[in-house]
């Protein structure tokens, strides 16, 4: 017997609305609820836990035949999950915590898992990805879809599936960054203490910083790298002249400085529409006539991709993405010669910051942005920072280039937010990238649905215990360097046979060359092998339609359903559970166009020419009840970014430009 | 969230401040007309509640409408001046704190503590045969310069070290423009309120300093002096004690609900 029923359970509270709940959760058993962050799940956790506020209206049946919930919010740690609950529910857990309280507390919930049922509420899907447990995605007030968290990569038919999947990686890459030059910012051995009490009679005072120094250069961003109370905004508002430094001395260009709260909600007054507040940076400028006021406005506006007419509204009616891209707009309307950007996207969910970050590398080219980043989170400052600061206990203990840091960190604190990944310890395809990037000399733009596709494998791999039902089986995936420099390039990937999506428009639909294929492992001696282990996707496949939701898609990928002749494959480097190894035959494009000009096609597996493969019957092509939901608004400013990033391939081999997140670690 | 205020809290401030209203008119027009002139020996004394008298007289033949009508206006003049001085001190100072040390501890301060102080300081300024009026004036002003100081102190903090106030000062308004736009607009319902709760308090002080007879002088009219002159002969003539005892107390208690009315249309709005 089910331990929670839900049938046909709805519940509404304020503006958040959820319907039409069908949900069985067996005990000792692990789910993971998905959606975004907009306060529906965790009302629907509330729900289940009993803990509905005043005012909250249920509806339809919620059964459950234990005895003792456990609620957990992201405040709780490892010591609050006990073991006589019979159903734990975890809302967003740890989520804003420090990576190691969070991974204790993911680790204790798995443990618990074995006695109880758990249910994980979050935006965060990497979190159930990397965990490796089913997943149900709860959009617009309602479940949509249950499945194991790697299948859905392969189901990308709902347009809020993709959201959050896209959601999973940070991914930006800069187009024609200004040239760095001249220092407009020195920071001199300055320190900042914070006195409690009394003078002499209190206590010692705080520490907040000491002895920073650094210089940020015109046209250069900056990223500073800490944990929660670092001293990151500390330095960001003494940088600003917020506050005064307790020794030391801060040399900065004279004019505007543009400024971004973590909070968007607590940086607009709430009592006055955003557009009042956006004008204010204009009002130092006196000689401005109002049409060039109107116009800077509507600029800045439309550079974070939103409509000039929302400014109108005031903060309380916009979502916190977009009220944060707000913020970013409100800083760049008085055009500041240095921005400073504290942790933005601490309060959005990991789809809402992958869109500010895509927004903020757009700007930062058009307006030629000078900026500091700070944020507790690598993929953030990597994903837009020229070099880094690692900030700890009010110090800089590093800096370097994103890469360096990544590649080679010095301090364990650098280890460790550099490498801040979810229980249990997944293996990513980093290895077979980072050979890529040596063996190139280049950072070479890594098609990002490609990285997708074989981090989807190896999380298969990861999963600590089968899916009873669900048949693992090995594949190989293959780098070969030089075939990634020349576009096209490839990687390979052997495993199993039914197709997988990588996201990206099949290249049928495309007139480019054809790629590269490389279907023997052992003919590439020199490549470097790395193997990860598939799970079987499903036999069902949905039609991807759209283009790949990803802003500024450098490439695309194509996983071509191919079973080898001989499904022969090299022993794995790693011992992976693998009882059938089965090869499947990955391959990535490099194909920028294809991201602006795909049309909707239906995809058909593709049928390389000259390699010793065969094709797989066609894979039946299901006809979703769900409407393909339109493309996204944004859908022309993606095509516009496809361009642009064509563009900077084809004008420059600026690869080293690229930003990408191959760790695909850290986001959210 | 939303910037609408919830409607209770509106019809609450709207309800106490139309009370108090009300009774502050009355009190002012007492200045040009009363029933009977509120002028002792004018009537029989300790005249029935009748037609004539709608609460009777006192024992000295005084129209007892006439006389509370006077005596309000006295007690609140009193009070509001007294709060006034509190909040002209407080305020400045309050902003003060505020701005150098952030938000202190007490987020709600319990105006009914001022009670006992301003008692105490009533009681030595009567020792010290201050002119009563001043001691009264000087016992309710002082703790309520000390609360105003607190008060506004909560007010001010978190406004002052929002954000959005940050943000303003960084788009070039300074703190003066910041201020204008955005902090004056927010604090002021708090602001508000806060003077509300004091003069409700002061009033409460008032009627009993001058009950206790370290108030008002004794040929003085307040409504303190009118519960103490009254209740000689609370016996015969509940009246005299019951109603300036109730002009004070609805009083307090309207200038109460129009400032957590006020509060509530706030609430949710930093």
């Amino acid at each position: 017997m089910a331990l929670l029923e839900l049938r046909g359970f709805g519940v509404g509270f304020g503006a958040t609305r959820i319907s039409g709940i069908d949900l069985t959760v067996e005990p000792a058993s692990m789910l993971a609820v998905v959606g975004r962050g907009d306060g529906a799940t965790s009302l629907l956790a509330l729900a289940i836990a009993g803990l509905l506020p005043n005012g909250a209206k249920a509806e339809g049946r919620l059964s459950f035949s234990g005895k003792r919930v456990l609620y957990l919010d992201r405040e709780s740690d490892a010591a609050a999950v006990l073991a006589d609950a019979e159903l734990i529910v975890a809302d967003e857990p740890g989520r804003g915590r420090d990576p190691a309280t969070q991974l204790e507390l993911l680790t204790a919930l798995q443990a618990a898992s074995r006695t109880a049922a758990v249910i994980i509420f979050t935006a965060d899907f990497r979190l159930a990805l990397s965990m490796g447990l089913e997943v149900a995605v709860l959009a617009n007030g309602r479940l949509l879809l249950r499945a194991p968290a790697s299948q859905i990569f392969e189901l990308p038919q709902y347009d809020t599936v993709r959201h959050l999947v896209g959601g999973e990686r940070l991914r930006t890459r800069t187009m024609m960054r200004p040239p760095i030059g001249e220092p407009i910012l020195e920071v001199d051995g300055v320190s900042r203490t914070y006195r409690r009490g009394l003078p002499r009679l209190g206590p010692p005072p705080v520490e907040a910083l000491t002895g920073i120094g650094f210089a940020v250069r015109q046209g250069e961003v900056v990223g500073v790298l800490g944990p929660a109370a670092a001293g990151k905004t500390t330095l960001l508002r003494l940088v600003a002249g917020l506050d005064k430094p307790s020794a030391g001395r801060i040399g900065r260009r004279p004019g505007l400085v543009g400024y971004v709260f973590p909070d968007p909600r607590k940086a607009f007054n709430p009592t006055l529409p955003v557009g009042v507040s956006l004008t204010e940076p204009l009002r130092v400028e006196q000689t401005l006539l109002v049409e060039e006021q109107a116009d800077r406005l509507v600029d800045a506006v439309r550079a974070v991709g939103l409509a000039p007419e929302l400014l109108a509204r005031p903060p309380g009616a916009f979502g916190m993405g977009e009220l944060q891209r707000m913020a970013l707009a409100r800083a760049l309307v008085g055009r500041p010669g240095l921005l400073l950007l504290d942790d933005p996207t601490a309060c959005l969910d990991p789809a809402e910051a992958r869109e500010f970050l895509v927004y903020l590398t757009r700007v930062r080219a058009d307006f030629g942005l000078t900026a500091i980043v700070a944020s507790r989170e690598f993929a953030v400052v990597k994903a837009v920072a020229d070099r880094l600061l690692v900030l700890e206990a009010g110090h800089i203990v590093e800096g370097g280039k994103p890469g360096e840091l990544s590649d080679a960190p010095q301090q364990e604190i650098t280890r460790r937010l550099v490498s801040m990944r979810y229980p249990p310890p997944v293996r990513h395809a980093d290895e077979p990238v980072k050979a890529l990037d040596e063996q190139a000399g280049l950072a070479v733009v890594v098609a990002a649905a490609a990285l997708t596709a074989v981090e989807q494998l190896t999380a298969g791999a990861a999963r600590a215990e089968p899916v009873p039902g669900a048949d693992q089986v090995a594949a190989t995936v293959l780098v070969d360097a030089e075939a990634v420099v020349a576009a096209p390039s490839t990687i390979l990937a052997d495993g199993p046979t039914p197709p997988l999506h990588g996201g990206g428009p099949p290249t049928d639909s495309v007139a480019e060359p054809e790629p590269a294929l490389i279907s023997e492992p052992a003919a590439r001696p020199d490549a470097e092998p790395a193997q990860v282990a598939a799970p079987a996707p499903e036999p069902e496949l949905i039609p991807e339609p759209e283009p790949e939701p990803t802003h500024n898609l450098s490439a695309t990928i194509v996983i071509a359903p191919v079973v080898l002749a001989e499904p022969e494959v090299p022993a794995p480097a790693e011992p992976v559970a693998t009882p059938e190894p089965q090869p499947l035959l990955a391959e990535i494009v490099e194909d920028v166009a294809a991201a602006s000009t795909a049309a909707a096609d239906e995809p058909a597996p593709l049928r390389p020419e000259g390699s010793e493969v065969q094709t797989p019957p066609e894979p039946e092509v299901q006809s979703s009840a769900e409407p393909i939901a339109p493309p996204s608004g944004d859908g022309a400013d993606e095509a516009a970014e496809g361009g642009k990033a064509q563009a900077a391939v084809d004008g420059t081999v600026d690869a080293a430009g690229s930003i990408d997140d191959p760790d695909g670690k850290t986001a959210g | 969230m939303s910037a609408t205020p919830p409607p209770r809290g509106r019809l609450q401030a709207g309800s106490g401040v139309a009370l108090a209203a009300i009774i502050a008119l009355l009190a002012l027009i007492s200045l040009v007309w009363t029933p009977h002139g509120g002028v002792p020996g004018s009537a029989t004394a300790l005249a029935e509640p009748g037609a004539a008298h709608w609460l009777g007289t006192d024992q000295t033949g005084r129209d007892v409408v006439s006389a509370l009508m006077s005596a309000t206006l006295t007690s609140l003049l009193l009070a509001w001046f007294a709060t006034l001085v509190s909040l002209v001190v407080g305020i400045p100072l309050g902003t003060l704190l505020a701005a150098r040390l952030g938000p202190g501890a007490t987020r709600q301060l319990v105006l009914i503590g001022i009670l006992p102080a301003a008692l105490c300081l009533g009681a030595i300024f009567g020792g010290l045969r201050l002119q009563t009026t001043l001691s009264v004036f000087l016992a309710i002003g002082l703790p309520g310069a000390i609360a105003a100081t607190i008060g506004s102190r909560s007010i001010m903090a978190p406004v002052l070290a929002a954000e959005y106030v940050a943000a303003a000062r960084l788009a070039g308004l300074g703190w003066l423009g910041a201020g204008q736009r955005h902090v004056v607009p927010m604090v002021l319902p708090g602001l508000i309120a806060l003077g509300l709760d004091l003069l409700a308090a002061a009033l409460l002080i008032e009627v009993t300093l001058s009950f206790a007879g370290l108030g008002v002088d004794g040929s003085g009219l307040s409504l303190g002096t009118m519960l103490r002159d009254g209740q000689q002969l609370a016996q015969a003539r509940p009246l005299l004690v019951v109603a300036p005892g109730a002009v004070a107390v609805v009083t307090a208690l309207a200038l109460l609900m129009a400032a957590s009315g006020l509060r509530e249309t706030r609430r949710g709005i930093a």
